[in-house]
């Protein structure tokens, strides 16, 4: 059995959807006990009702996006409405190192389980709220979804086509990011923790740790500039742009980086006569006759494959590379020789693949060890086994709705 | 190597010279350039490590020479992006190709914790400075290389700037028009990505050495990280065999028809058709971001248009034709309103919606204002400058960042006599040689 990491931590899991799970799913990939704990009146979002793909009557076990983000953890079911439920709460808190949650702030402290009452039962406890804009501010409780912080945070205004409309930027980017944010934010804490004992209090924003990506801050900081959308162009090197390629929606970018390149480029596709053109000898004859180079440069592409096209630039010492759908990255060779998808089965999605580790360690390496959880499967390890609870008290409280194994919902269906 | 035993006392308050913060017993050097190893190292001084950066003599990290500058004049000591990613740290110049400055790099790696670098797989080897090189200094050392395709693989040794790594780790495909080419996204997303998760991956092994005493070699690659942004289209193409197209300004439309599921708490399930669009409004663009049912109910109450709610063209299934018919309605009725109208309306109505702030606006955002995430710092050339501050407010460990970027070589005197104990003369032997 292989050392992990974190597998001596433990981590009492509220959050939901993506940005909260994004960081438990970092902690439990490293052998950390993720907890993740449901209400039977209120899954995880993310298994997701509106997708039923037929493999069975649990539809709220089979969606594959859940399944991704929460492999390696468990999962138990407890009403934390009412009285027994919180008591048997507390109890697990006392015995774990980490409490996070992704709510809107109100949602902690009205169920009466904020920091300070957590310290009650733990004084060391290391409890995060990740809630979109942070616990305090006037926009504190908006409801934040992560389209509002791509908007909020200017990724919205600087993405698009040169002189056009913001586009969307398809991830949404709080969500991961904040995700990242709140597992260093844990393990900071951890660490300080292991040195003087004590736990504390962490607010991460996910507006706040997108925003410290706008690199564009600092040119309206001294010049008073704002940024502009460039499509795919760049500030200091030209040219750069996404080319056509064979085929249907097949695209390869291309990036010249200095005046060096220009003339690698040009030697590598075999000295067209445009590469020859004085006025593109220089950075700043390239950029203003940047709409002819990229027609020019298309002209080479586009009978092309897209993978021809970069391994040939590559190989000359040009940054090229193909434009590919994320399940395109399945069949890629590099993603395949470095073994970055991780098989998983599970018992009623089947067998997929996952994106496995963010990072290779070398000692201590990591992989996906259990699919994600059934709703309320851990029920029976954390209240009988951690917590001592016998045969007859978990009969009682699955009687009485405290604990369950399915949503509220299944029964409708 | 020494381990350095920490006492409680160590972990003073928040101000500049006592060693505090999260990291306050941490060393870390900082061999990073431009924004990926820089921004992770940033993370770490933030925390309170101690981090020495290390750069070419006379020139320096080369983010250095890239903007922007103030009135768009190059110069050594005032680029505004490294002064944002270098806040904190010290600086060292070190010629690592030189033998003095590989030996003084060896003793600085012995006494510290952990070392960034961002460089392609094959420097540091050629320098004499792999991992198995280092790990004989010093075995607990923990080295996080950031690359952008990783240290293996056929790609390994590719080149790649923001745009090529975005392409080939799924990012840009489904960004922009269908009937344009894609688009990447604006600024340096990814770089910054790999920053924090760096720091993050380098926390990982920190704890696990807490525990064990045992360092080791990171290797984080920037296309990895992309990889796992996109993981959830993966998993849906798995799903369905289909990509996600691009589609605008506008979320995806769902490709499959989805059963009915009105008995299902409209508060637990993400609506049929996801209403998700940047639209305009009087003073600017707004957001619209519904994902849950019972927001795009609240939606059709907020403009007006309460029949909406049963119209079949967007109950079970939303696609192309008719999200154009919703555009119109959603337009019609941004236009008479601001965008601070339309987000504090929304939120009354808790439905999801937010400012497309550009970046004045971001700068000047009231929500950062208010919890101060901009923070003034000092630059000996720059002056007084407003930077993003804290990643995230901790209650006993206060976000660090009381003083400004160093100049080049700054603390050549700090590290190299004070610290390592190299004479004076050796110093200007080492400076004539172009080692320091």
């Amino acid at each position: 059995m292989s050392v992990l990491p974190l597998q001596n931590v433990r981590i009492v899991d509220h959050t939901i959807a993506w940005a909260g799970p994004q960081a438990t799913q970092l902690l439990a990939d490293l052998g950390a006990e993720v907890i993740k704990i449901e209400a039977c009146s209120r899954p995880d979002v993310l298994r997701g009702a509106d997708r039923h793909i037929g493999k069975g009557e649990k539809f709220w076990e089979t969606r594959p996006w859940f399944i991704q983000i929460n492999r390696n953890k468990l999962a138990i079911t407890l009403d934390l409405n009412r009285k027994e439920g919180t008591d048997l709460y507390l109890k697990l808190v006392a015995i774990s190192d980490v409490v996070i949650d992704n709510f809107t702030p109100r949602v902690m402290p009205n169920l009466g389980l904020d920091y300070n009452d957590l310290r009650k039962v733990k004084s060391d406890i290391i409890v995060v709220h990740q809630p979109g804009y942070g616990t305090s501010g006037p926009y504190r409780d908006a409801p934040a979804f992560g389209d509002c912080i791509n908007a909020f945070s200017a990724l919205d205004d600087i993405t698009g086509y040169p002189g056009g409309p913001p586009m969307r930027p398809c991830i949404a980017y709080g969500d991961p990011t904040s995700g990242f944010a709140s597992a260093l934010a844990i393990l900071a804490a951890i660490h300080y923790r292991t040195r003087t004992g004590k736990g504390q209090l962490i607010d991460v924003s996910h507006f706040e740790i997108t925003s410290k990506a706008m690199d564009g801050l600092l040119d309206y900081a001294m010049n008073g500039r704002i940024q502009k959308r460039m499509g795919n162009r760049d500030n200091a090197m030209a040219p750069q742009g996404c080319y056509p390629c064979l085929g249907d929606d097949k695209w390869v970018v291309i990036t010249i980086a200095d005046d060096n390149d220009w003339r690698v480029f040009g030697k590598a596709i075999g000295n067209p006569k445009w590469t020859q053109d004085p006025r593109f000898v220089d950075v700043t004859g390239r950029r203003q006759h940047h709409d002819e180079l990229d027609s020019l440069i298309a002209s080479y592409t586009s009978s092309r494959d897209r993978y021809e096209v970069m391994n040939l630039l590559q190989n000359a010492g040009i940054a090229a590379a193909p434009v590919l759908y994320p399940g395109e990255l399945l069949t890629d060779p590099h993603f395949a020789q470095r073994g970055f998808f991780e098989e998983s089965n599970h018992p009623y999605a089947g067998t997929m693949l996952l994106p496995g580790m963010l990072y290779k360690m070398s000692a201590t390496p990591c992989h996906i060890r259990r699919p994600a959880p059934l709703f309320g499967e851990h029920n029976r390890y954390v209240f009988h086994e951690l917590l001592g609870l016998s045969e007859e008290d978990m009969e009682q409280l699955t009687k009485t709705g405290i604990i369950g194994n399915e949503p509220l919902y299944a029964k409708n269906w | 190597m020494k381990r350095r035993d920490c006492s409680i006392s160590d972990a003073g308050g928040i101000n500049g010279d006592t060693r505090s913060g999260a990291l306050f017993d941490l060393k870390v050097i900082d061999l990073g350039h431009f924004i990926a190893g820089p921004y992770c190292a940033s993370l770490l001084a933030g925390l309170g490590a101690e981090v020495i950066k290390i750069e070419k003599p006379g020139s320096g990290d080369g983010a250095r020479r890239l903007g922007p500058f103030p009135g768009d004049e190059p110069h050594l000591e005032k680029s505004g992006l490294f002064s944002y990613l270098n806040l904190g740290k010290k600086s060292v110049t070190l010629n690592l190709k030189s033998q003095n400055g590989g030996k003084a790099f060896r003793r600085l790696v012995e006494e510290a914790d952990v070392l960034i670098e961002n460089f392609r797989p094959d420097v540091m080897p050629s320098l004499g400075l792999a991992y198995e090189d280092l790990r004989k200094f010093n075995p607990s050392l923990i080295m996080t290389s950031i690359s952008n395709f990783g240290q293996s693989g056929p790609y390994r040794d590719y080149r790649g700037y923001e745009i090529e790594v975005g392409a080939l780790g799924g990012v840009q495909a489904d960004t922009g028009e269908i009937d344009r080419e894609p688009i990447k996204f604006g600024g340096q997303q990814l770089q910054f990505q790999a920053g924090l998760t760096a720091a993050f991956a380098t926390m990982s092994a920190i704890c696990y050495r807490d525990a064990s005493g045992i360092g080791q070699h990171i290797d984080m690659a920037i296309v990895e990280v992309a990889a796992t942004l996109k993981g959830y289209a993966t998993m849906n193409f798995q799903e369905t065999g289909r990509h996600r197209v691009r589609s605008g300004a506008r979320m995806w439309q769902r490709l499959q028809q989805v059963p009915n599921v009105d008995n299902i708490p409209p508060q637990t399930r993400l609506t049929p058709g996801a209403c998700i669009v940047i639209l305009p409004c009087k003073d600017g663009y707004v957001c619209l971001d519904t994902e849950l049912t019972s927001q795009w109910l609240s939606l059709c109450d907020m403009i007006g248009h309460p029949e909406l709610k049963g119209d079949p063209r967007f109950s079970s299934l939303m696609n192309g034709a008719y999200a154009d018919d919703l555009d119109a309605i959603l337009k019609d009725y941004l236009k008479t309103k601001t965008q601070r109208e339309v987000f504090e309306e929304a939120t009354a109505w808790r439905i999801p919606a937010a400012i497309v702030n550009d970046i004045a606006q971001l700068f000047h955002d009231p929500q950062h204002r208010a919890r101060g995430f901009f923070v003034q710092v000092e630059h000996p050339v720059l002056g007084k400058i407003d930077y993003p501050g804290h990643p995230f407010v901790m209650s006993e460990t206060p976000w660090k960042q009381v003083s400004g970027a160093p100049t080049l070589g700054a603390h050549n005197k700090e590290v190299l006599v004070d610290r390592l104990g190299y004479s004076t003369d050796e110093m200007d032997t080492m400076t004539k040689d172009g080692v320091i």
